[in-house]
This record gives structure tokens, sequence and C-alpha cells, in this order.
């Protein structure tokens, strides 16, 4: 089965508010995909649907063809929660000895511990383990069941360095490996450099769905304010202009590349003035998303 | 059954390293009836009698705090909801912790026995012995149910606090620390409501220095009242999901 | 190793509790029954008498207070043997004609006679003796069977006594009273029957002979007292099953012989009285007899002492008694040993050894004279047919396999003297031996009275266990607390209700027996009662001494179902069991509201 993950229509509500409002997706089972989205937007109550955590409210979402929940459909997949603690007063070995327990085919404590650097402090009891190496240990749990997908949420959120570029090699290994990743996060970057797909997602909604690439290309670039007399239509259609909106009196212009940009638009209208030019925000580029979704009707 | 052998195992390591866990289950019990059972002794059959009550304490511990703490601490980190989503086997858990607690039930009785046999003067043939275990043992289910039942329901905080008071409160209540007849008749009335006076009542009639009531009367009692404690407890669960 | 962790900690808790609960102390054994005194008895090598014949080395085996087996070489598991080498056994005596007043039963057993047939005597003391009789277990004192009240008129002998009777009058009084009579517990009926007597008057003969066909009618034997032979004649026409004494006035005819032999009657001569009233006075005899005059109490030395004023009674002449004796035995009739004791010049137990060289001056041969003071009288007085509880009873007076195991060992064989009757060994009753009872001599003063009858109830008589041993409530309202107890005897059975309320410290109610002076229980070790009620914990109370402090006292469980409780004495610590001052059998401290029933408390030995 090449589908993952595969959502229908999927709601859930909490009272009068959807926590996911009519959701269609597709996850494959290969490759690495991000689900990027500011706090409240749904992420980690559709993973909690794929999981089983939580039971849809209309609609329906399949794991391999299988409902969520199901034993048979749990042992093909791994799971690091984000705000899971694992029992204080156990080691990591035994925690792995656990969970692989629960698995047909368990890598062993020694791939384990290679993998996510658990040699150092194999046998200590978990509470005493820094923050980082008990995320490695989560993370150790989420792959011992050579599961087909893996589900991470906000894998690296709080880690050094270190500790966040172990997880990022480890993702790269698991897509070399063949199994895929569905992770959530909030850090562009994390997304820009790991995912093959990215999924945003807002206020319950999907608002883009589509090859990192693409999404890079949309939040990428530079806004330029300005206040000029220049037509909308005349900015809209240079090159590199991606939008053109009006904030009040000044005009917001999202550009791929501020400086040919800048220089069109001085040479179009000299008298321009009130002139900033600003890093595009992930706020930015939601905004943009979210205003591509509105105007061009597309939120393929 | 594999992974069910694994869950037990972590359940009993979890156990083994916490004090304040051994602490209450394994030494109070057993110190407290060497003190009264046994050295502060008024009467002729007061070791058999409090054999009997501080059995069904000591059996108390460990089903109130390794469910009651256990759970409501794993709840709280959000342990149990990890494992609801890896492929665990399902009542695993729960079982893991039922023959967890009746090891440890069984560790909290043996020194009582021994107390009451070689120190106590505490003669019982063969088979009153077996059956005073035995419902020694049985003590456990109520006491595991409202276990269950306050770590549902409790951040972990509240679940230690709350266990502690419902531990000493049906102890002293049911008239596991002093006899129930040395009572004032209003706390009499309350601790037939509890389960530990029940199970002490049907310990009693099982060593001979007979209860007040036949003993189908504490069956029934306890029968109802852990009945009440299991729907108690399945509503705690179905909430708390 | 999770695994691991799991094997070694469910293992080593399994195999620890499994250890544990197999080292856990158990209740001695010797606690649980009460009967291991008892066990097995072998008598080796004896010389027995076994109604006909003395066998020489020959064993006697008694379990259960009976005699299990009798034989040559027995093969026995008895781990109590004693060697009767040189000595002979002769079966308990058992005297035909008594009356039984103060220690009449426990005098006689201490000669040797095991039972005694009385010939009057109250009710009362009729039915606390039957239970006596029907415990087969008691060693203290002789079984006893009786007419109970006689039959006679207002004036008529038996009413000089000064004790109550139930006198009759006509012939349509006597079904009437003879069912008083067998209800009140008569094992047969005696009257009197003296017609011609110039002393006393008498019932009439159309009354004597309603009587002895009521009798009759009810299944039991009638007997009579006479003395003369015409109202022997006219008894013996009447149907009279025995006469209670030989009559002196005459020689006997050739009519009455015949008489008798052809009715089966029987006949107790009661010489020694006859002996006493002729002031023979053969008792000063028994009381130079060592062997005898050892074991005299003092009111008995006294009952030898005492006579019929100083002048022969007309009527009653030994010669003449012997020689109707004489020809009755020779005409095959049943010829029965009996005293008459106590009255003057007689007493229980000594005098029927008397009694028996008596009968053998008036032609009885030894063997004979045995046997009529014990298989002959069991014989013709059906003493082994269903006793008082409806049970077949073993029968008594007979040394045979399954018969009652009372006996006596004989310093020396009786066959070449019957005096040897005398030289007494050692007494057994049910199988137990008997402690005989020395004469008390003036520097001998016992400190407190040895508790002989190991029966602390008689319920089916009342709340007195025994003479100054009294059954009672009890509760600590006496020490100021709110306990009640109530007591009564339901159907022979003590019925306790007990109430313990909150107020004292250690609250009680329920029923205890106290001690008019105190007793030494020394010769005890346990105690046992059966006890059926309300389920809960009871305890037993003892108190002994100068009490200070809570009583020693021990708990026992109580169910709905009747069981028997039996306690070691030795675990009361701190009670003195030469002076047990009483007892109690409580509820408590537990409050609550009790009913339990008491039955058969008794100590054992």
């Amino acid at each position: 089965m090449n589908t993952a993950l595969k959502t229908t229509q999927l709601s859930v509500r909490f009272g009068n508010k959807f926590a996911l409002n009519s959701i269609d997706l597709s996850i494959a089972a290969s490759g690495v995909t991000a689900l990027l989205g500011a706090n409240g937007a749904g992420k980690t109550t559709l993973i909690n649907c794929a999981l089983g955590l939580c039971k849809p409210s209309s609609g329906t979402v399949q794991l391999f063809s299988k409902t969520p929940g199901e034993i048979e459909a749990k042992k093909l997949i791994g799971v690091m929660l984000q705000d899971s603690a694992l029992p204080d007063l156990l080691s990591p070995r035994e925690h792995i000895q656990l969970f692989s327990s629960y698995y047909p085919n368990p890598l062993s404590l020694k791939q384990l511990s290679q993998r996510c650097g658990l040699e150092s402090f194999v046998d200590k009891r978990y509470k005493t383990l820094s923050g980082g190496q008990k995320r490695r240990v989560q993370f150790a749990l989420a792959i011992i069941g050579q599961p087909k997908i893996v589900f991470l949420d906000e894998p690296t959120t709080g880690l050094d360095i270190d500790a966040r570029n172990l997880v990022w090699n480890t993702i790269n290994e698991l897509r070399h490996t063949g199994t895929a990743v569905l992770l959530t996060t909030h850090y562009l970057e994390e997304a820009d450099s790991l995912a093959d797909h990215t999924v945003v997602m807002n206020n319950g909604e999907i608002i883009a769905n589509d090859s990192t690439e693409h999404i890079r290309a949309a939040a990428s670039g530079a806004v330029i304010q300005c206040e000029s007399t220049l037509d909308l239509n005349i900015i809209a259609a240079l090159d590199d202009v991606r939008s053109v909106k009006m904030r009040g009196r000044k005009i917001a212009i999202s550009s791929r590349n501020a400086t040919t940009s800048l220089a069109a638009l001085l040479a179009l209208d000299p008298k321009l003035s009130n002139l900033t030019v600003s890093k595009s925000s992930l706020e930015d580029a939601f905004k943009q998303l979210t205003d591509n979704s509105k105007t061009t009707g597309d939120s393929a | 059954m594999n992974a069910l052998i694994n869950e037990t195992g972590a359940e009993i390591l979890k156990a083994i390293r916490a004090p304040e866990f051994l602490l209450p289950t394994l030494l109070m019990p057993c110190a407290f009836y060497s003190l009264f059972g046994v050295i502060l002794s008024t009467g002729n059959n007061n070791a058999a009698y409090l054999l009997a009550t501080y059995g069904v304490f000591a059996v108390m511990g460990p089903s109130i705090f390794g469910f009651g703490v256990g759970v409501g601490n794993e709840r709280d980190k959000g342990w149990l909801q990890l494992k609801q989503a890896v492929p665990a086997p399902p009542y695993g858990y729960i079982v893991a912790k039922i023959i967890t607690t009746l090891l440890f039930a069984c560790l909290a009785l043996m020194p009582i026995y021994l107390i009451a046999g070689f120190f106590g003067g505490v003669e019982l043939p063969r088979e009153i012995w077996l059956g005073l275990f035995g419902i020694h043992l049985i003590s456990a289910i109520p006491f595991v149910l409202i276990g269950l039942s306050l770590g549902f329901s409790l951040n972990s905080g509240a679940a230690v606090a709350i266990s502690n008071i419902v531990f000493l409160g049906l102890a002293i209540l049911g008239g596991l620390w002093f006899p129930v007849y040395a009572f004032p008749s209003l706390m009499q009335t309350i601790a037939k409501f509890t389960p530990s006076y029940h199970l002490a009542e049907l310990a009693l009639a099982i060593v001979g220095t007979g209860g007040e009531h036949a003993s189908s009367f504490n069956l029934i009692s306890v029968l109802i009242m852990s009945l009440v404690l299991l729907g108690l407890a399945i509503s705690a669960w179905i909430r708390q999901r | 190793m999770l695994k691991n962790t799991f094997y070694i900690s469910a293992l080593g808790t399994i195999l620890t509790s499994i250890l544990v609960l197999s080292v856990l102390p158990t209740p001695k054994e010797s606690l649980l029954t009460t009967s291991v005194e008892s066990g097995v008895l072998l008598i080796e090598n004896a010389t027995v008498f076994n109604g006909e014949v003395f066998l020489e080395n020959t064993d006697l085996e008694i379990v259960n207070g009976i005699i299990s087996n009798m034989g040559e070489n027995l093969n026995s598991i008895a781990t109590r043997r004693i060697d009767a080498s040189g000595k002979t056994i002769i079966p308990g005596l058992i005297d035909a004609h008594t009356h039984t007043l103060g220690d009449a039963l426990s005098s006689a057993l201490n000669f040797g006679v095991t039972t005694q047939l009385d010939m009057f005597t109250t009710p009362s003391i009729l039915s606390r003796e039957l239970s006596m009789r029907n415990n087969v277990a008691q060693a203290e004192q002789a079984d006893l069977f009786s007419a109970g009240m006689l039959a006679t008129v207002d004036g008529g002998h038996g009413t000089q006594f000064g004790v109550p009777i139930d006198t009759l009058s006509s012939p349509s009084q006597a079904e009437h009273w003879v069912e008083q009579r067998i209800q009140e517990g008569s094992d047969y009926i005696k009257l009197v029957y003296m017609p011609y007597s110039d002393y006393f008057k008498s019932l009439d003969r159309p009354t004597s002979a309603a009587i002895i066909q009521a009798a009759h009618k009810n299944g039991v034997l009638a007997v009579a007292h006479v003395s003369s032979q015409q109202a022997a004649k006219e008894l013996l026409e009447d149907g009279i099953d025995g006469l209670v004494h030989i009559f002196a006035d005459q020689e006997i005819s050739q009519e009455v012989l015949d008489l008798a032999k052809s009715n089966d009657v029987f006949v107790i001569p009661t010489l020694s009285v006859i002996a006493s009233a002729d002031q023979s006075r053969l008792a000063d005899e028994l009381s130079k007899d060592l062997s005898i005059s050892d074991y005299l109490q003092p009111e008995q030395n006294q009952q030898l002492a005492s006579s019929y004023g100083e002048h022969k009674i007309p009527g009653f002449e030994l010669s003449t008694a012997l020689y109707n004796t004489k020809l009755l035995h020779q005409a095959g009739i049943t010829i029965l040993a009996g005293s008459d004791a106590p009255n003057p010049g007689t007493t229980y137990g000594a005098s029927i050894h008397q009694e028996l060289e008596l009968l053998t001056q008036a032609g009885l041969s030894i063997v004979e004279a045995i046997n009529a003071a014990s298989s002959s009288v069991a014989n013709a007085f059906t003493l082994n047919s269903i006793n008082a509880t409806g049970e077949t009873a073993s029968p008594r007076g007979r040394l045979i396999s399954g018969a009652k195991a009372d006996f006596i060992l004989l310093n020396s064989s009786p066959q070449e003297d019957i005096k040897a009757t005398r030289a007494i060994h050692s007494i057994y009753k049910n199988g137990s031996k008997v402690e005989r009872t020395k004469a008390i001599s003036v520097t001998q003063s016992p400190n407190n009275l040895r508790l002989h009858n190991p029966n602390l109830s008689n319920f089916g008589n009342g709340l007195e266990a025994a003479r100054q041993l009294t059954w009672s409530p009890s509760d600590d309202s006496i020490a100021n607390g709110s306990s009640v107890a109530t007591i009564e005897i339901d159907n022979a059975i003590l019925k306790i209700t007990a109430i313990v309320r909150q107020g004292f410290m250690f609250p009680w109610a329920g029923a205890s027996l106290f001690a008019e002076s105190p007793v030494d229980i020394s010769d005890y070790s346990s105690l046992s009662f059966k006890v059926r009620g309300t389920i809960g914990q009871y305890q037993v109370l003892t108190f002994s001494g100068p009490q200070s402090g809570p009583p020693p006292s021990q708990s026992f469980k109580v169910s709905g179902e009747w069981q028997t409780v039996s306690m070691a004495l030795s675990r009361f610590r701190g009670l003195d069991k030469t002076q047990l001052s009483g007892m109690a059998i409580v509820a408590g401290p537990r409050q609550g509201e009790f009913e339990y029933y008491l039955d058969d408390v008794k100590l054992v030995k």
C-alpha cells in the first residue's frame, strides 16, 4: 500500500469549535512529510486521529487501509509524542526491552544505541537524563519496531544543536531505509531541510499541500512596503513579484527577489516614499498562502 | 504473552525502585502489627484477631498506592497516551499492575504471618492459615478498583495526597488498627460502609475469633461494594480518554 | 532484563509464600482430643471370675469403659498395661437392696459396689443420680437403679422417715400411681405389704394386687417388702416378681416354696439387717476388719455402730432367715445379695461383703454368692436392657467381652474364703481406676475439697451442678458496666441471653459457676463443654485464690451448630488449681446481643 495515511472529509469537533474541518489528505508511505502550522492549527489533532487516540466526529481516516487504533495498524507505525514522558525509574535499556516486546521485528538494543547515540547513558535511570538524552530515547522507541511510517510530533523542539542534528540525521537515514516520516513542526527551516513534501495547516484546514520546493518558493523572498501612486496591477505584473496588496495607505509587495523588484519599482516611480524592506516571515508566508488560496481559489 | 511478562517485569522494577512505595507497603503493616498485635497485646487472643485485620491492611497498601499513585502519575505524564498509540497489548498494563500488586501483597503478608506465628503465639490449623491467606489476597480487589478510580481521575500530585487519605481512612474506619467494638456507635455504623471492615470480618471469621455477623452478610457487602467500585473505575477510565 | 525480573520476583514470592505457610505453627494435636487419657488399658495375667469359673492367666482389655476383649495372652495395642499376676478379678458388686441418702453411691463404690439397687428414695435424688448412671465415663460413684417412691398407705411402713410419700389406699389409684412413678424415673415398683403387722398399717390385698398389675402393664417389675410368710404367700399368688426381704417369722412352708418356684421369683434375704434386728451385732466384726475399716467414712462408722435398740425384734430371727434362705436356694429359687443399707447396723458397700459371707452360711457356694451380688441381680432385674436414654446398655455384673468395665481386683482369691472379697487391691468403674477414699483420721484435714465429681453441669435437674456448685448469670454490671445476662434451663440445657454493651473496659455477660468454698481441681487437666448459639467469640474466665487483675481466660468461637470445646487448664495462665472458686463462660468483649446454649460442662483428667 503506498498510501500511509488517508483521510476523507475528516472533521473533529470539540464543542462548537472545529479542530479539524473536513480534511482530505493523502500521505505517501515514502519520504518525509512535514506538517507545518502554528499552534492550534490542528496538527496534533490530525496526528491523534491517525494514531487512534482521537475519534473523528465525522469523515474517515485510514492508516495503511486499516482503522487507526487497531493493533495491526499500530504495529506498522512508530510514535514520538510531544509531551510524553517515560517512567522515571526505568533505564533506556529497560524501556527498549519493553517496547521491543510489542513489535514482531524489533531492532536490537545495539542497533538502536548506535543509531540514536544512547551508549553513554543506556543504563541510567530515565529521570537522570538531560532533555536531549530523553528525546533520543523516545526517538529510539519510535523506530524500534522498524515501522513503515514514523509519526514525530515536534521532535526537535527544545533540543540543543547537537541533538537536533542527530535527529535530523536519523530522519534522513529513515528516508534512506525507506521508512516514511510524518513530522509536525513550526520550524520552517526544519521542514525546509528535511521534508520532501509539506502540508500547511491553519485553523483546522489544509492551506497548502505541495512539494517542499514549491512551498519554499512561496514563502521565501521579501516584503516591500511603500507609498506609491503606481497602479497595483502594473506592480503585480513585474517579474519576481508574487503578490501586491494595499495595507492602509501603503502598498505591500511580496517579492521573490528584493533587489530586482526594488530596482524595477524605483524605475517606475521615482517618487516612491516610506520604503521598508523586510524578510518574509512564516506569518507572511502563511498569509500569502491564505490569500492565495482565497483569491485564486486554489488550495492545491 | 511475552509482552505481558515484560510489562509485569517493568512494573515490578518500578515498584522496587520506589522507596515511597516500598515503605508503606512492606514495612508499615508488619511494624505496626508487631507493636499492637504482639508487644502491646492486652488479651489472650489479640495476636490472632489483629493478624486477621492487619493482613487486610497490608494488602491495601500496594493496591491503593500502586494503582492510585502509579496510574495517576503515568497518566499525568502522558505515558499512558504513548502506550495507547503503540501496539502494547490492550489490558497488559492493568494485568501487569495487578500481578505486581499481588506479589507485593504476599511480601507484605508474610512477615506479619511469621510474627504472629512465632512471636504472637498464634497457632492455627494448616488449612486455616491457607484460607486466611486466600481471603487476604482477595481483599486486594476492591482496593485495586479504588486505586484505579483515583488514578484515572486525579493528577499526580492530588493522586498521592488523596491516596494517602483514603488508605489511612479505610484502615482506621474499617477497624483494622483498633477493633471496631472499641468505637463509639456512630463510628461503628460508618465502619460498615467500608470494604476494609467487611474484609476484616471475613478474615476474622476464618481465624475463628468470630465476627459480629454471619459471614454471608460480609461477603455480599464486599461484592456490592466491589461492583460499585468497578463502575466508578470504568467511568473514570472513559472520562480520561 | 525485564523478563528475568518477572520470573525471579514471581518465583521468589511464590516460593517464599509456600515456605512461610508451611512452617507456621499449628495447634498441638493433644488439645483436640479429650479422650487421649482413656485410650486402651490392658490388665494382664489375672484370675478372672466369669460367672461360672475362675479363669487363670486371663487378660482383660478395656476401651472406653467397656471390656473389649477377654482371654489368654491377648494381642493388644494398649499402651497402658497393668500386671495383675496373683490377683483375682470379680465383677463390680451389685447391692440389691439399699436406700440412697447422702454419699451413698460414692461410699458404695469405695468398697467395690459398682451398682446399687435402691428400694426407696426421693424422685429428685433419683433423677440426679440417673444422669450419673448414664455417664459411661465416670468413676466417682456407683450406678443407681431405683424404685423411687414406695407404695404404702398413710401410716404404713415407709412413712415414718419423714419423707413425703404419695400414699394410696384403693385399687383404683394404682394405675395412676404407677404411671407417676415411672414418669419420675422409677426402674421398678416397690410396695410394702404388711397386713399382718402389729406396728404398721398396710396396703390391703386388692390394692397391692392392683399395683402389681399396673406395674406389669407398664412393663416394669413389682417387688415387695414383706415381714411375714402369709403376706409373702399372698403376694406370690398375686404375681409379685420378687421379695426384697426374707420373712423370718416362720420356717418356710412347702407351699410357699412351690409357689415361689413356679412363679420364678427372686428373693433378697437382706440377712445383714436381720442380723442387726436380731442383735447379732455382726456389724462389729466389719468395723474391726482393717480391710473395711480403713475406708469407712465417719457416718459409715456411725451406721455400723447403730442398732435397733437393745432388744431383738420379734419376727426377725437370723437363724430362721438363714434356714428359709437355705430352703429357697435348695429349691432353685434365685437368691440375690442386698444389705438394706443404711439401716442400723448396715452401711453402703461394706455390708454387702458381709452379706456374701452370710449367704454362704445359708448354703450358697462361693460362686453362687458372688453371682448373687453380680450377674444374678442384673438378670433378675433385667438391668442390661435399654437404659434411660434409649440406648442398649452394656451388660453389667459380668466379666465378658462387651460388658461394662466395672470390676474389682482382689489381692487373693475368694475361691478359698469368701471374705477375700474385702481385700481389695483396686476398683475399676467404667474402665477407670477408682480413687478410694481412706478413712479420715483426726490429723488429716484436707485444705480444700478435692473435686471428685468432674461434672460441672447437671442442667437436666437445675442450676446446681453438684453440692455447693451452682450456676448463675454473670455480667459486668457488678463493675459498673452496662451489660446484662440472664440464664434459664431450656430442655435440660442451659440457655444464656447476654447483651454486651459499652461501659466497663472489658465488657462481659454470660453464666458463671461459683463454689461456696474453693475446690481443688488439681486432678484435672482440661475443661470441656458443649456450646452452640450466636456466632461470635466468647471467653472462659477462671477465678482462683486471691484474684487480682484480669482473670485467666481463654476464648473460643461459637457457631449455630453444637460443638465441643476443650481447653487445657494449663493455658489459663495464673489459675491456681488447688483453690478454684469459680469460672464463667461469657460473651464479650465485642458488643452485641448473644444467645447461646451450654451443656455437659465438665473437667477431664
